[in-house]
């Protein structure tokens, strides 16, 4: 109950549409891929104007759950009010859940936003064939991005140094997931890696839902299997981080 | 009394560039329950550190401490149910939010059932005077309601014990004065208050017992009548005197100046020890007279800040 609380509390005071990041990410991104996929159509005949948008969509998905979960706990400490959510009773894994989750709520707006631009501005023939096969694939997709989001959020607090290089991580990890190029078209060592991260299935699963593609089931099952897996050595982790950050008094306390 | 906190050899270090840098060196006291208890000392003296091993938000290196008998590195689950803290200044709010939504968040935060947030807000909110404010967003609060709303923060939880580190820093005089009758509120409620503070007076007038703390040790403990006395030996006077060149009596050698303040031009009031015990007031005119012309002397009854100011230039 507390949970649910704390989620509604979350979306309600901590979403911040005047944030100009987030505007962009969630507002003029979209827009630019949408111009990219338009114009690829008016220049060659034959391009799967679905699989174009949705990666357009995953993509802004992606953007905001990955850098606004990621940037949860630095953005605390920067205020100065992390410590407070450190002694807090409700532990700071489930504040950061809520953050994340919340974040997850935003990212499938970002989605629907996606699809409006792309029927009303650019007119694209948007045909799902399976509305509800492909919402309960993105929710997986979703869900694997929230896991990362809170696995970097503990990252980047303990390590500010990596929190600088960000971009240098979440980029290629949108290639290596197979947003743009099938996973099978990659040397085989980044194969095996990229099928280690659970938004890799979670992406299959969604353009499998897009040609109600028989594997979707499986794809999405292992996406959630290894989230669950990420979701569990993250709470481990948090436990260790935990005691390190006191111990080096890295909880925004020095 | 039940003991509160219990420190033994307490020590804390830190590693920078190389360096190992010992902000709290082997510290030991005891806090009984209803106490409001002082850390005086100087900019880096370890008092903010102490406070967050206390707090678990820090680990010690080496010794113990406990709080209602939980160890702080062990059981810093439980000692959080009990405890809360403020750190003075503006930062460490939601500045988006208005106090009430602040409230409501940190209410989830600590578990307290919906039904009773509503009432529980309103009351905390009255007790610091934030009731007129509560729907105004914090960002165009003052520092001083800002300090309000904190403390009224670190109420939700109805803790036995409270941290306060420098609650009253950069308040105006009325703040500061509401926030110490807000602490003499509490702690005749029966909850146990440490407090860090650079204002010898509030500390005076708030503490049952203070430490002094100056390199990380502490080296004088006691109420504030005790270490007064403590200081007995010195012998405080201040007077007010006409010079031109203020640098020249600050090299005087038997007198050792604690605060030197310019009234008007030329006119300075100064408060001062005398180092040799046998010297009386008319000696000491005729000293201050080589500098300037001796509106008045008069000796000095022994303050806290005598005695700290005494008591760490003793250290060195």
């Amino acid at each position: 109950m507390n949970s649910a609380e704390l989620l509604m509390r979350e979306i309600k005071y901590f979403t911040n549409f005047n944030n100009k990041m987030y505007q962009f990410l969630l507002f003029f991104q979209p827009l630019v891929f949408l111009t990219i996929t338009y114009f690829l159509g008016q220049m060659r005949e034959g391009i799967e104007v679905e699989r174009f948008i949705v990666a357009s969509a995953i993509i802004s998905m992606w953007s905001y759950v990955l850098y606004s979960s990621g940037s949860a706990l630095v953005s605390q400490k920067w205020s100065d009010t992390l410590k407070m959510l450190v002694v807090a009773p409700v532990s700071l894994f489930s504040v950061i859940l809520s953050k994340v989750l919340s974040n997850a709520v935003i990212a499938l707006i970002s989605m629907v936003i996606t699809f409006i631009y792309s029927i009303v501005i650019f007119r694209f023939d948007l045909h799902i064939p399976n509305v509800w096969l492909f919402f309960g694939s993105v929710l997986v997709l979703v869900f694997s991005l929230s896991v990362i989001g809170l696995m970097l959020a503990f990252i980047f607090s303990a390590f500010e140094n990596v929190f600088a290089f960000q971009n240098l991580i979440l980029t290629p990890l949108i290639v290596l997931c197979g947003v743009f190029l099938p996973v099978e078209s990659f040397p085989l060592f980044l194969q095996v890696l990229a099928y280690c991260i659970p938004m890799t299935w979670g992406v299959e699963a969604v353009y499998s839902s897009l040609s109600l593609s028989s594997e979707v089931y499986q794809q999405a099952g292992f996406s959630l299997l290894l989230s669950g897996v990420y979701l569990i050595v993250g709470l481990l982790f948090y436990r260790r981080i935990e005691i390190a950050l006191r111990s080096k008094g890295n909880w925004g306390v020095m | 009394m039940e003991t509160v906190i219990k420190v033994e050899n307490l020590a804390r270090s830190f590693k920078t560039k190389g360096q190992v840098k010992q902000a709290v060196d082997g510290i030991s006291f005891e806090v009984k329950k209803g106490e409001v208890f002082g850390l005086l000392g100087p900019n880096g003296a370890g008092k903010t550190t102490t406070i967050k091993m206390l707090t678990t938000l820090l680990l010690p290196t080496e010794g113990r401490a406990e709080i209602f008998g939980y160890d702080v590195h062990l059981e810093s689950h439980e000692i959080r149910k009990l405890i809360n803290f403020v750190y003075g200044g503006e930062r460490g709010v939601y500045g988006r939010l208005t106090a009430t939504e602040y409230m409501n968040y940190f209410c989830t935060l600590y578990k307290i059932p919906r039904k009773e947030q509503r009432s529980m807000i309103a009351e905390l909110l009255e007790l610091v005077g934030l009731t007129e404010a509560a729907d105004k967003k914090i960002h165009t609060y003052s520092k001083g309601m800002i300090q309000r709303l904190h403390i009224s923060r670190c109420l939700i939880n109805s803790p036995k014990l409270l941290f306060l580190d420098e609650p009253t820093i950069g308040l105006d005089p009325v703040g500061a004065r509401m926030l110490r009758s807000l602490i003499q509120k509490l702690q005749k409620d029966g909850i146990t208050i440490i407090l860090t503070t650079h204002y010898m007076q509030e500390a005076d007038e708030l503490c049952d017992r203070i430490a002094f703390i100056k390199d990380g040790k502490i080296s004088l403990i006691g109420s504030a009548k005790e270490i007064k006395r403590s200081s007995g030996h010195t012998r405080m006077f201040e007077a007010i005197v006409q010079m031109e060149e203020i640098e020249k009596i600050e090299k005087e050698q038997t007198i050792s100046i604690h605060t030197m303040e310019e009234l008007k031009q030329l006119f300075y009031s100064i408060t001062f020890e005398v180092k040799m015990k046998e010297m009386d007031i008319h000696q000491i005119k005729q000293i201050l007279s080589k500098y300037g012309e001796v509106v008045h002397v008069i000796q000095k009854e022994m303050s806290l800040e005598d005695a700290y100011i005494s008591h760490m230039k003793e250290l060195g």
